[in-house]
């Protein structure tokens, strides 16, 4: 351990630090650079199966403008230090704030939260990195404006920037966080700033509404990349809808899934179904408000009983399909009708609307979601086992049912082997589905920690024999999955770090980039 | 949790009298019962060994109840980060269950906190019989691992205490021997609270942080049902 410091970074001895830092601080201000390890602890609680010290931060640097992250960049570059850049850090079974590699300087943009401007003719809005889901709700809601959000479960700490540029989704019909951004302005490793799209042409009034520009389309390389730092971001709001239908089809058997993808597939690509729908297994529905040891305290995986008496105590499907119906009452009225008609042609299912279930905790904060309404009940998925550990892995899935079956059952067995349980979810696009997995572990119990390490390992390459990549990786498995993309793409992403980035100072390792 | 919603329980340690406070703006829904500046922030569950601990030390402190049982679904986990912020000086003593402990140590990442104190309680599970302590350590709760073990190795029940520095290479633990204490008053709960009341009123005194070390002791079941709690003491 570095005497004065919790960590150093790779390469940079300590008095090169104490330069670096007295730099940063200068540009920054006292109050704004953090080394001390009261300050720094929070920059290192991650819930990964691998040891805190393998990502503890040498410090945290806190900008609140684009010359300061300018600055600090120069300095960087300077003295070779490597900064890792979050906007509110919220990512949780990803990595949470801290850094990718021990010892890199967490860039915390939290101080950089304004909202720069919402149109609510073109409902589009342009905010910074440290704008939280909350604020920019709240920011609407103020001004009685008719736009909606689309956020992911940890709705009201995380930003849309931050869950945006690593690729997240959300549960209303903009659920592709993406696909509904327009527009980036990213200071580059060497300091420049770029617009992306028409925001470099000078006096544009069309960043936020036209996404391509002239040329190569970049926004997509600076997203779940290191190439630079997002200091704006553009998005597309939806109008709010005059109605809205929440409801939920329950599905009784787990092999039900197949009927369940079936049926929506074709409702989803023609937009009748115009959201993100999210189908949730039993363990992850229950999950969220109840404790394993309520209904398991025996050894190894939590067994199908287990499971069908948690579905029959809670009342809830194996499989909960949570979607929504936007428009007009009109509208809705006949896309209802053609629902209703479909899921009593697949033999399989029942739906419920508010009106049943509308006290229903659960799918209250479902229905919330799929309006962008800000919620945190998901967190309650960390009382399931307790002992605060969580990695997510998320293969991608053609929206087959054939092919969400066969996931099912391969990550049931890989899980099985560890004694994990099989707490997911489905969220569905419009072709795709995101099978998000969610390892639950004590992080206190060695023995159970390591299971979850190994579980992890064997998930990824298992599921890659078969052909299924993940859509999004933790920090402890950047190397790994990049690999599993093979050397061609790794090899690219290097090129383009190289010519951007020649002192590979921001956020090393990020997707397995390096210089 | 949802958070547009506020309502929650304050009450001052000393007296059992509870008060329903005031819709308002985020940051005056704490009001202090009364001027104090600590807040004991506790699940509704939490054992009540804890709180009494830490009331021994702070009478006056501020209690907060957090938690699905009161009622609270998220609220009083954004307020308390709100009134601790609002202050220098300010201490926050907690023990709360993993999801909301999760929730408020990412709503501490703010350059105006300081952790003065972090661990995590756990039984149950594969590891059935052992009850297992994690704690970071720190310079302002440097000996809390050591005297936890004490308190444990007193219940005769099995245990292990992991402490770890934050960015302490791994695999330098090392095993320690464990005194016994005399038991304390509520246990090791008790104690605990306590301690890390202690700590917050600034009656702890600092020192170069714990080594990172592993005390098990014990042999058993100590009867308690199974938990998974952090416990904490943030200053402003």
């Amino acid at each position: 351990m570095a005497a004065k410091y919790v960590a150093l970074p790779n390469g940079v001895s300590e008095r090169e630090f104490d330069a670096a830092i007295a730099e940063f601080r200068a540009a920054l201000g006292d109050d704004n650079v953090f080394v001390e390890q009261d300050r720094l602890v929070s920059y290192n609680k991650i819930m990964l199966p691998v040891p805190d010290a393998e990502h503890a931060p040498s410090a945290a640097i806190s900008p609140n403008s684009v010359e300061q992250v300018q600055a600090c960049v120069a300095i960087c570059n300077k003295y070779r230090v490597p900064v890792w850049p979050i906007s509110t850090g919220k990512n949780l079974g990803y990595g949470s704030a801290a850094p990718g590699n021990r010892g890199q300087v967490v860039m915390d943009l939290r101080r950089m939260n304004r909202i720069l401007e919402v149109d609510a003719d073109l409902c589009t809005a342009l905010v910074e990195p440290g704008v939280t889901y909350q604020q920019l709700y709240d920011y609407i809601h103020e001004r009685k404006l008719p736009l909606w959000l689309s956020c992911p479960a940890p709705s009201a700490i995380a930003g849309p920037v931050g869950n945006t540029i690593d690729r997240g989704v959300g549960y209303t019909p903009y659920g592709e966080h993406f696909l509904f951004s327009c527009g980036m302005e990213v200071v580059l490793p060497n300091g420049e700033v770029l617009r992306t799209g028409m925001g470099s042409l000078p006096n544009s009034n069309t960043w936020q509404v036209f996404k391509w520009g002239f040329g190569p389309y970049l926004d997509g390389i600076f997203t779940q990349s290191n190439y630079g730092i997002v200091t704006k971001l553009g998005l597309w709001l939806m109008p709010a809808p005059p109605a809205f239908k929440p409801f939920v089809i329950r599905y009784a058997e787990e092999a039900d899934i197949v009927a369940a993808v079936e049926t929506l597939r074709p409702l989803r690509m023609a937009n009748i179904i115009p959201n993100a729908v999210v189908i949730s297994h039993a363990l992850w529905e229950g999950g969220a408000v109840a404790k394993r040891s309520d209904y398991y305290k025996g050894p190894g995986s939590i067994p199908d009983e287990a499971v069908q008496r948690m579905v029959h105590d809670r009342n809830i499907g194996m499989w909960n399909l949570y979607a929504g119906l936007y428009g007009s009452p009109e509208q809705i009225e006949v896309n209802w009708k053609i629902i209703q008609g479909a899921v009593k042609a697949s033999g399989k299912g029942e739906i419920l609307t508010a009106e049943q279930l509308g006290h229903d905790h659960v799918f209250k904060y479902r229905a919330d979601l799929m309006q962008g309404k800000m919620n945190l009940s998901e967190f309650g998925l960390y009382n399931w086992r307790g002992g605060g550990g969580s990695a997510w892995f998320a293969p991608v899935s053609q929206a087959r049912g054939g092919e969400a079956q066969k996931q099912l059952a391969l990550a049931k067995t890989i899980l099985g082997r560890h004694g994990l349980d099989y707490v997911a979810e489905f969220i569905v696009g419009w072709r795709d589905m995101h099978h998000v997995i969610d390892l639950l572990f004590d992080r206190t119990d060695a023995a159970q920690t390591e299971a979850a390490k190994v579980c992890f390992q064997e998930l990824l390459h298992e599921f890659a024999a078969q052909g299924y990549g993940v859509y999004r990786a933790n920090t402890a498995v950047q190397e790994d999955v990049a690999n599993l993309y093979g050397s061609v793409k790794r090899d690219v992403n290097q090129k383009i770090k190289r010519a951007l980035d020649p002192n590979g100072i921001i956020a090393p390792g990020k997707s397995g980039i390096w210089v | 949790m949802t958070i547009g919603r506020r309502a929650f329980v304050a009450a001052t340690l000393a007296g059992a009298a509870t008060a329903a406070l005031p819709a308002g703006p985020a940051s005056a829904r704490i009001l202090p019962a009364r001027p104090d500046p600590v807040l004991l922030l506790l699940d509704a569950s939490a054992p009540a060994a804890f709180r009494e601990g830490a009331g021994s030390v702070l009478p006056a402190a501020n209690l907060l109840l957090a938690g699905r049982s009161a009622g609270d679904d998220g609220a009083a986990l954004v307020d308390s980060i709100a009134w601790l912020a609002a202050r220098p000086g300010r201490r926050m003593v907690g023990l709360l269950r993993d999801a909301d402990a999760v929730l408020l140590e990412q709503m501490t990442r703010d350059g105006a906190i300081r952790c003065l104190s972090a661990a995590q309680h756990c039984q149950g599970g594969e590891a059935a019989v052992q009850s297992r302590h994690r704690i970071t350590a720190l310079a302002s709760n440097a000996g809390l691992a050591g005297a936890l073990a004490g308190q444990l190795a007193a219940t005769g029940a099995a245990f292990s205490v992991v402490s770890e520095r934050p960015g302490g290479a791994h695999g330098d633990t090392f095993r320690q021997d464990i005194v016994a204490a005399a038991a304390a008053q509520g246990g090791w709960e008790g104690a605990l609270g306590r301690t890390l009341a202690l700590i917050a009123a600034g009656h702890w005194p600092e020192q170069t942080p714990d080594e990172p070390a592993l005390f098990t002791g014990g042999a058993g079941h100590s009867g308690a049902g199974p938990f998974a709690l952090r416990s904490f003491v943030f200053a402003s």
